[in-house]
């Protein structure tokens, strides 16, 4: 799994979300963010709904697309936080050794 | 709401263009949803910034940049058509190879589109340098400036110290003020005393900025007052040059004017007093008043003011509070409040308030540019793509898709665009000293320019679009089935199809009309340059130099002293080759800066608060008038007879005249009061313009140094020294300085200029704008012309069997030649129909810049296009001459 699809992941834990708001928690650039969602939609980690036309209406603004897990996608997760973990370890041994 | 507000804003624009040109790229049968999806993000994350109101040039860009990623997600939705890294990389290849097959297209492709993005670059460095870099300040948009006001206008702006401390005190819109005015001291330390440039703050002035020291601390409310120990702070850049970068500089006492201070702390790196300083440039060490703030003269108006607003607050609720405070600071102070105000502006607004414009104008005209090689480069590959329809017609028969053309063609166009970005970005790297030099002093934060990571990121964007925007049609002309493909027959007989033939001519049409606004552009700025020329400034500026002599080694000299110690230096210098005249003043003519002090006839009443007139004031020394060229009207100079015991006297130039006495009475012989004494005037002298030829005149009152000991003759005052008429003022610099150490060692001597240097310094930021927006007329015309030629050419090339014909049926060279002409002429015609309107309504922009002439000077309007059509017939001979030269019989064979 790839860092970017397991903060993705973690990002969706919490509830749904649409495209810049997973950006704004991952500080993921939107050319990484938006494939990786295809992909996961794809393999059935993800779904995505429309949001209701009315509320964007009522804030003056075109729709947004949300995505949330699916079963598959939160039985990913553990699986996701496991590899960040990994990821922060491996930093820190790192960045542990450099001098200063 | 805010969407529809937003939508017509210019990230708007580009973040819609952006999805519209990668949305051709999704597959059709998702591409409606993929459209609304990044709409719909981006058009809700400009709604949430407006409402925010966060709409600030940093948001807009970072949306700009989040919409970029659209061009990713299409490029990977697009599997069907090869678009993953390998087709990417193949098609990169192909690319190469297909433009070097054709060197003098990709030469003139390359060049065009680095002249374009190259300026662009130039151009946005110094946007974002000047307007766009943060100031390092902490939350600067709580930053506000206050602005002394006088019934209404803003002059000068500075305000009273005790009025800003009561501002501060009382007003709860402003959670702090400070103030700062300018000093002007000199390290008179062992190794030789370095003038400096100082400013004496509010103890607060660093907490009101936001910024936290390097090393030491900051000034504290015990460092202010009477009675104060003297304690200074070090700019960065001094810490580093005078002091090493020494730690333990912090707490040492150091010596400034012949006064002990101690060092309490070293600004940050990089900070800069937000306004530079009081006179624009740098500050290298800051001091704290040591007097009370209340004891202070109300009516001293040398401070700069300004202010942190209180969290929440906007600007417009802080004018209203502060307003309503001075209204009341004018009741309790009407002798020196009446009239007064104070404005409340935001800091960045008023530190780039006056050459927002200007940037700006040349940043359009720079965007103009940038279209005109784009359609250049579009009309070029157009060209390219009638010529390989042929290719495109059989690899479309083999079965390639029309996806996967049209991604050979942009990859192509991408290709051209990087090569000519890159060597843009070099092009404007070399160039960027030369531009800022050419803008001189006319344009604050200079030295904030360069090519940083956001310039590149901006070059990065301008490269894309360009390569996206101005490929896409050749590359959909190209794959179009109905565009002459059908039936797969002989390319070479077709015309090039109707629809890429009115494209191309549209481009033309388009590129002469932007050349069009650019050329009558910079020449209207090159004849308000002509006519800034020839105005009389007041003083003869082509034969003297000037330098200012610090203060420190008269503030200490009884006033019989200081002037024998002028007395020595003027002999000395008098006495040098070459030296025809010399004298002294304090303010000298164009100088950066100025005084306003309240004046009135001696033989009427004072005139009641905030009604009398304000003079400009200089302290003379004899021959200064003499040396720098002014004319007596009446009267008589100052000169050796007027003692500091005799008679006061004081010269007035036409305008004061004009203002106290009218066209009528004579001034000469009666009295005027300045500085609380009554001065007879005994001449009238011509006007000068202080701050340079575009500017009006002020009214100008001439006292002598000796009569005002303590304002004049112990001060620093500035040399002029006139050469005679064969000698280049500038070669006798280092005689006069070593007869000015001669009299005395001690006196630093800066700010060494030849009068010629102080009046470009004034007229700099005309010739900026003419020199940048002349040179972007001047690529502008080369480019179109080769649009031109380019067209030209491929339509003979097309219509060779069509002209064979005409000849044998009896037509003359000279009448194919001349229809040939007629066509370039059309399209030259319908540039200029469409560039001169054009121009007249950006006319409307540029008048403020104008001096001298209207933004519809009928000279250059009529100027231009007759240049351009005598320029755009002397290129459209080349291709005429080869439509004439064509053998009428080789022409029907080749078919």
């Amino acid at each position: 799994m790839t860092q970017a699809t397991a903060l993705i992941l973690k990002a969706l834990v919490s509830g749904n979300a649409y495209g810049f708001d997973i950006m704004d928690v991952t500080r993921l650039p939107s050319g990484t963010i938006y494939p990786a969602l295809r992909r996961l939609e794809k393999a059935g980690y993800l779904r995505s709904r429309w949001e209701r036309q009315g509320v964007a209406d009522h804030e003056g603004r075109p729709r947004r697309r949300f995505y949330e897990l699916t079963a598959l996608g939160a039985g990913a997760v553990p699986l996701a936080e496991q590899s960040l973990t990994d990821t922060k370890a491996v930093l820190e041994r790192s960045l542990g050794k450099q001098p200063g | 709401m805010a969407s529809e507000v937003e939508g017509r804003s210019w990230d708007a624009v580009l973040c819609r263009m952006i999805i519209g040109c990668s949305g051709l790229f999704v597959p059709r049968s998702t591409r409606r949803d993929w459209r609304e999806e990044w709409q719909g993000e981006l058009e809700g994350g400009l709604a949430e910034l407006s409402s925010a109101g966060r709409l600030g040039w940093k948001d807009r860009w970072d949306l700009v940049a989040r919409a970029c990623g659209a061009i990713v997600d299409a490029v990977y939705l697009n599997e069907g058509g090869m678009m993953g890294i390998e087709g990417l990389v193949k098609d990169v290849g192909l690319a190469f190879r297909s433009l070097r097959r054709r060197p003098a297209f990709t030469a003139v492709a390359i060049i065009t589109l680095a002249l374009g993005i190259g300026a662009n670059t130039a151009l946005f460095s110094i946007v974002n340098g000047v307007l766009l870099r943060p100031l390092g300040l902490g939350d600067p948009d709580r930053l506000v400036n206050l602005q002394g006001t006088r019934d209404g206008l803003v002059v000068g702006g500075n305000v009273s110290y005790p009025n800003l401390r009561d501002i501060g005190n009382t007003a709860v819109t402003l959670e702090s003020v400070a103030g700062a005015a300018g000093w002007n001291p000199a390290f008179t330390e062992a190794g030789g005393a370095e003038v400096v440039q100082g400013l004496t703050v509010s103890w607060n002035y660093f907490q009101v900025l936001g910024v936290e020291p390097s090393s030491g601390r900051f000034f504290g409310p015990e460092d202010e007052g009477e009675g104060r120990a003297p304690v200074v702070v070090l700019a960065y850049g001094v810490w580093q040059r005078r002091y090493g970068s020494e730690e333990s500089v912090v707490g040492r006492t150091v010596r400034i004017d012949n006064e002990a201070y101690r060092v309490s702390g070293v600004a940050p790196e990089g900070f800069e007093d937000p306004r530079g300083g009081i006179y624009g440039s740098p500050v290298d060490v800051w001091r704290t008043p040591d007097f009370e703030a209340e004891d202070w003269f109300r009516s001293g108006r040398s401070w700069k003011g300004f202010a942190r607003l209180s969290p929440g607050v906007t600007v417009e609720t802080s004018t209203e509070e502060v307003a309503a405070l001075m209204a009341r600071l004018e009741e309790a102070y009407p002798e020196e409040n009446t009239g007064r105000s104070m404005l409340v502006t935001p800091l960045h607004d008023v530190i780039v308030g006056d050459v927002r414009r200007e940037v700006v104008v040349l940043f359009g005209g720079v965007g103009f540019l940038l279209l005109i090689a784009g359609a250049n480069v579009a009309n070029l590959l157009l060209g390219r793509a009638v010529e390989r329809r042929q290719e495109m017609a059989l690899r479309r028969a083999l079965g390639a898709s029309r996806i996967r053309l049209i991604t050979g063609y942009m990859t192509e166009s991408m290709v051209l665009a990087v090569i000519g970005g890159v060597l843009g970005a070099g092009l404007a790297y070399l160039t960027l000293d030369t531009v800022v030099g050419l803008a001189g002093a006319s344009i604050p934060r200079l030295d904030r320019v360069g090519i940083d990571p956001s310039v590149l990121a901006f070059t990065g964007v301008v490269t894309l679009l360009t390569g996206l925007l101005f490929g896409i049609a050749p590359a959909l002309y190209g794959t179009d089935r109905t565009a002459g493909l059908a039936g797969g027959g002989d390319v070479r007989r077709s015309t090039g199809g109707q629809g890429q033939g009115r494209l191309r001519r549209g481009l033309v049409v388009a590129e002469v009309s932007l050349t069009v606004v650019l050329l009558v552009g910079a020449g209207l700025f090159f004849r308000s340059l002509r006519m800034l020329g020839g105005v009389d400034v007041g003083v003869s500026t082509e034969s003297f130099v000037t330098m200012d002599l610090h203060g420190s080694a008269w503030w200490s000299l009884e006033p019989s002293d200081a002037e024998a110690l002028y007395a020595t230096v003027l002999e000395n210098i008098a006495a040098v080759p070459g030296v025809r005249r010399v004298g002294a003043m304090d303010i000298l003519p164009m100088a950066d800066n100025a005084s306003c002090d309240g004046t009135w006839r001696g033989d009427r009443s004072r005139p009641a608060p905030g009604e009398g007139s304000c003079t400009q004031v200089r302290s003379v020394l004899p021959g200064v008038f003499d040396a720098l060229g002014m004319r007596l009207l009446r009267g008589r100079w100052l000169g050796p007879e007027d003692r500091p015991e005799g008679p006061k006297s004081a010269l007035v130039s036409e305008a004061t005249s004009r203002l106290f006495w009218g066209e009528d009475e004579d001034a000469v012989g009666t009295p005027i009061v300045v500085h609380g004494e009554v001065w007879e005037v005994v001449g009238v002298v011509s006007d000068v313009r202080h701050y340079g030829p575009g500017e009006p005149v002020h009214p100008h009152l001439y006292l002598p140094a000796v009569q005002e000991p303590w304002n004049g003759i112990t001060r620093g005052l500035s040399l002029v020294v006139r050469a005679e008429a064969d000698v280049d003022p500038s070669s006798l610099v280092t005689q006069v300085r070593d007869a000015i150490e001669q009299a005395s060692p001690v006196i630093p001597v800066t700010n060494i200029r030849t009068g010629e240097q102080m009046l470009q310094g004034r007229v700099s930021g005309p010739r900026f704008r003419t020199a940048v927006l002349g040179s972007f007329g001047v690529v502008g015309l080369l480019l179109s012309m080769v649009g031109i030629v380019g067209v030209m050419a491929f339509s003979v090339g097309q219509r060779t069997r069509e002209m064979g014909v005409r000849m044998v049926l009896g037509a003359e060279r000279t009448e194919v030649r001349a229809m040939v002409l007629r066509e370039g002429l059309v399209l030259i015609g319908g540039g200029v129909a469409i560039g001169i309107p054009a121009a007249l309504a950006m006319g409307r922009v540029l008048s403020g810049l104008l001096f001298g002439i209207s933004a519809a000077d009928p000279l250059i309007l009529v100027a231009v296009p007759f240049f351009l059509i005598l320029v755009s017939l002397a290129a459209c001979y080349v291709p005429a001459a080869k439509a004439a030269r064509i053998d009428p019989m080789e022409a029907l064979r080749a078919e």
